[in-house]
């Protein structure tokens, strides 16, 4: 794979300050990652929420309630994702009221969740920082279809000259109408190799709070090449740890990901 | 779908009938049952319109009446065992004939008198073949199977909660109403079977709303213990329970305000179904006005501030005082659920207090003490509705109406015959489906196929028919006496009520005696 630019672009800063999310000892935080696979991809954002909702009730386990009028269970979601695209990196953070032994309880959430979801990793976080404060980057596969308006070789010199601009605005679509954005702040790595009629890109993206590029922003100038993505996979979610990258259990990363996807 | 040996239909409103021939057509599947081949399959329907299915009968194989626990474990027997046996399709119809409670619409004859179109007769067209069908129940209804286990979709569809019946049967006796008839006698489930389906159904879905449906939920004699009970248990673990529809009284609303603590209160609806204490006791709609300003008072002393208020106009017998007598009440709701207000020293938008007055019109149902009763017609309902425009008006009064010929479609259908197949398939073919969505519903098309047909539809919408008259759906029975509705229907005209047998005596409509059976009633209670 040829990697064309693997300095750290523009970030958006340090994590904040490390905050714990139960205020007392009395609460148990245990972090999920999960995945969407097959026809889960159908699954959206909320959807996937209320499914997750679901299987918890199902099982009846010590979940803490909000405050007010209308309880709600503490369950709280990293980043979302665009409807129809895979992943193995939907991280959650249940709120516990009790601390029933981790293994059981993992095993039997794996086994209640609904088909198109499945459970590949979780434990509990003692020191963490909740999910939206410490999410700073996604990671993703794409495949795009070539087309016939440009060359693979074409696509990739698109791919260099945004990686080696200053700025790299574009133009997109949101709730409030068309609104310009600058791609380049929101790339943090890429690369691309090319395997037969599809160019794969690898994608390290700004995600969370501070600054958020969508994947499918990120394809744009692509798409308008003539490239159709034949698939989109998020691969990771990462935040800060000291000077290096991290996943959502505390796993330093000591090279930039290498995007796995499970079948491959 | 094609593939199936059996498929069924649930007929739930009339307006959904071109929609039948539209599935059919789109599996492949003939759309008379007469063409239908040894490879199709049977197609059967089940349903609260299936108390008068006649408009259907030349689309149907087999209509099942009443409760289907039972006898559609008898079907699926039978019809596997002779689908082992190779039997042709014409020998499943005729076995399908020999379960209680099934009726094949093509084993029956009918003829229509030359003079005036009525019905002649239906009769079997050979022996052995029952010339009448009763309904079903379930012979043990605490006993009987609940589904514990549905499927949850991951979308957020329409009702996406928990709808558990908690009792069957309604003892109010609405003359208008069809499911108040048909449903009879009124079953409970116990409270510890509630509790454990309730139980079952979380644990199994995940759900976190149920509703306790019924006719009539308040009616539950032991609805406020099970209401308290189900909050505490599950109302810690984010599980809200709510109930479908309200009485118009003070007990009901304390009953909601219970279940939805919630801070912001959505709007109540109640139904006092005509505007005046007359006309609601010529339907034996036993609400009062004192009952309806308790509830709306307690209300709004609870935090409401929008009610609902459904009636429905056309009713037999009704006038223009009646009419009128709507926007009364719908201010004198209004005025009172202010003073309340006021007196509770609420402010500024926790203050305004909104009525909105709803207005359907009154169709006539098969089995039901209406059945001989006409439909206002058409440009008599648009006078009623103009006049209600002009009465039902003010700040904070809000007016909604329906069109009405929807409402008259629906009534041509619901006391059609045979020879409305005929219209329908016309109908669907011109481009007719989906007619109860106001923007697929094209009166136009439903009445070229009238015309087309050579069908007059005021001859079953807007015609008084007389008792002696055969009606087509005189083989069909839910257990209530002929003589029964009789009897209702005659004392609307004196606008004498009828009271609830729940209250202990039997007041003779029949169903028990006829389906061998009793009500079944958890605690005896004084009902409000």
């Amino acid at each position: 794979m040829t990697t064309l630019n693997t300095a750290n672009a523009v970030g958006a800063g340090d994590a904040a300050t490390v905050t714990a999310t139960a205020t007392a000892n009395t609460f148990h935080i245990l972090r999920l990652r999960l995945q969407k696979k097959e026809h889960g991809r159908f699954i959206s954002h909320l959807d996937l929420m209320r499914a997750f909702e679901r299987t918890v009730r199902r099982l009846q386990l010590p979940v803490a309630l909000t405050e007010g009028f209308h309880p709600h269970y503490r369950i709280s979601f990293g980043p979302a994702l665009p409807l129809g695209a895979s992943s193995s990196a939907e991280y959650c953070d249940l709120i516990l009221t009790a601390r029933p032994e981790q293994s059981a309880l993992l095993e039997k959430i794996g086994r209640h969740l609904p088909p198109g979801l499945s459970l590949i990793d979780g434990s509990y976080i003692d020191n963490g920082q909740s999910l939206s404060d410490f999410i700073m980057r996604a990671s993703y596969r794409v495949r795009l279809a070539i087309g016939d308006f440009a060359t693979a070789e074409e696509l990739i010199a698109l791919g260099k000259r945004i990686l080696e601009s200053e700025q790299f605005p574009i133009e997109t679509e949101t709730r409030k109408g068309l609104r310009t954005i600058d791609l380049r702040s929101g790339i943090d790595q890429a690369q691309w190799a090319v395997s037969g009629e599809e160019l794969i890109c690898d994608l390290f993206l700004a995600a969370g709070s501070a600054n958020n590029l969508k994947p499918q922003d990120a394809l744009i100038p692509f798409i308008r090449k003539g490239a159709a993505p034949n698939e989109l996979h998020r691969a990771g979610l990462y935040g800060k740890s000291g000077q290096n990258w991290a996943d959502p259990f505390g796993n330093v990363l000591l090279k930039w990901p290498e995007v796995k996807i499970e079948g491959e | 779908m094609a593939a199936f040996d059996v498929i069924g239909f649930t007929l739930q409103y009339e307006l959904s009938y071109s929609n039948i021939l539209y599935m059919l057509d789109l599996a492949g599947i003939p759309l008379q049952a007469a063409q239908r081949s040894e490879k199709d399959p049977l197609i059967i329907a089940g349903g609260p319109c299936t108390y008068n299915p006649e408009p259907l009968a030349d689309f149907l194989d087999a209509v099942v009446l009443g409760e289907g626990e039972e006898v559609i474990v008898e079907i699926a027997e039978l019809l596997r065992k002779l689908k082992q046996a190779g039997a042709p399709r014409r020998e499943k119809l005729a076995a399908l004939a020999g379960l209680p409670g099934v009726y094949v619409p093509s084993f029956y004859q009918v003829e229509y008198a030359a003079a005036d179109q009525t019905l002649s007769f239906v009769r079997p067209v050979k022996p052995g073949i029952p010339e009448r069908i009763t309904k079903r129940i379930v012979q043990n209804y605490e006993a009987a199977p609940f589904p514990v286990c549905p499927p949850v979709p991951f979308i957020d569809i329409v009702q996406d909660r928990i709808a558990l019946e908690i009792q069957r049967g309604c003892t109010r006796g609405c003359r208008f109403c069809q499911a108040g008839m048909v449903y009879r006698p009124v079953r409970e489930r116990s409270p510890e079977k509630i509790k454990q389906l309730m139980d079952a159904n979380i644990c199994s879905t995940g759900y976190a709303e149920i509703t306790l449906s019924s006719l009539s939920s308040a009616d539950h004699s032991c609805i406020a213990e099970l209401a308290a009970d189900s909050i505490a248990q599950y109302g810690a673990s984010g599980v809200t329970i709510s109930l479908p529809s309200l009485r118009a009284d003070a007990f009901s609303v304390a009953l909601a305000e219970k279940m939805e603590s919630s801070g912001r209160k959505s709007s109540l609806t109640f139904a006092p179904e005509a505007g005046t204490q007359r006309l609601r006791d010529v339907i034996n709609k036993g609400v009062r006005e004192e009952d309806l300003i308790d509830a709306v008072e307690s209300a709004t002393a609870a935090g409401w501030r929008s009610f609902k208020l459904y009636f429905m106009i056309g009713l037999p017998t009704e006038t223009e005082e009646d009419l009128e007598a709507i926007g009364a009440l719908a201010r004198i709701v209004l005025s009172k659920a202010r003073a309340a207000v006021s007196a509770a020293g609420a402010k500024g938008k926790n203050s305004v207090v909104t009525v909105t007055v709803s207005a359907s019109t009154f169709v006539p149902k098969a089995n039901t003490p209406f059945q001989w009763r006409p439909q206002d017609p058409i440009a008599t309902i648009r006078q009623k509705q103009d006049l209600l425009r002009r009465v039902v008006r003010g700040r904070g009064i809000d007016f909604q109406w329906h069109d009405p010929e929807t409402s008259f479609l629906e009534a041509v259908f619901a006391r059609g015959d045979r020879r409305l197949g005929a219209v329908l398939e016309k109908a669907w073919r011109s481009g007719c489906k989906f007619d109860g969505w106001n923007e697929y519903f094209d009166f136009d098309l439903w009445q070229r196929a009238f015309a087309e047909c050579g069908i007059d539809p005021t001859f079953y919408a807007n015609r008084q028919r007389d008792y002696q008259e055969v009606l087509p759906w005189n083989h069909l029975s839910a257990g209530v006496d002929r003589s029964y509705l009789i009897s209702e229907d005659q004392k609307a005209g004196q606008a004498a009520l009828t009271e609830d047998c729940r209250t202990g005596e039997c007041l003779g409509c029949g169903v028990c005696q006829t389906l061998d059976t009793q009500p079944s009633i958890s605690k005896a209670v004084d009902t409000p």
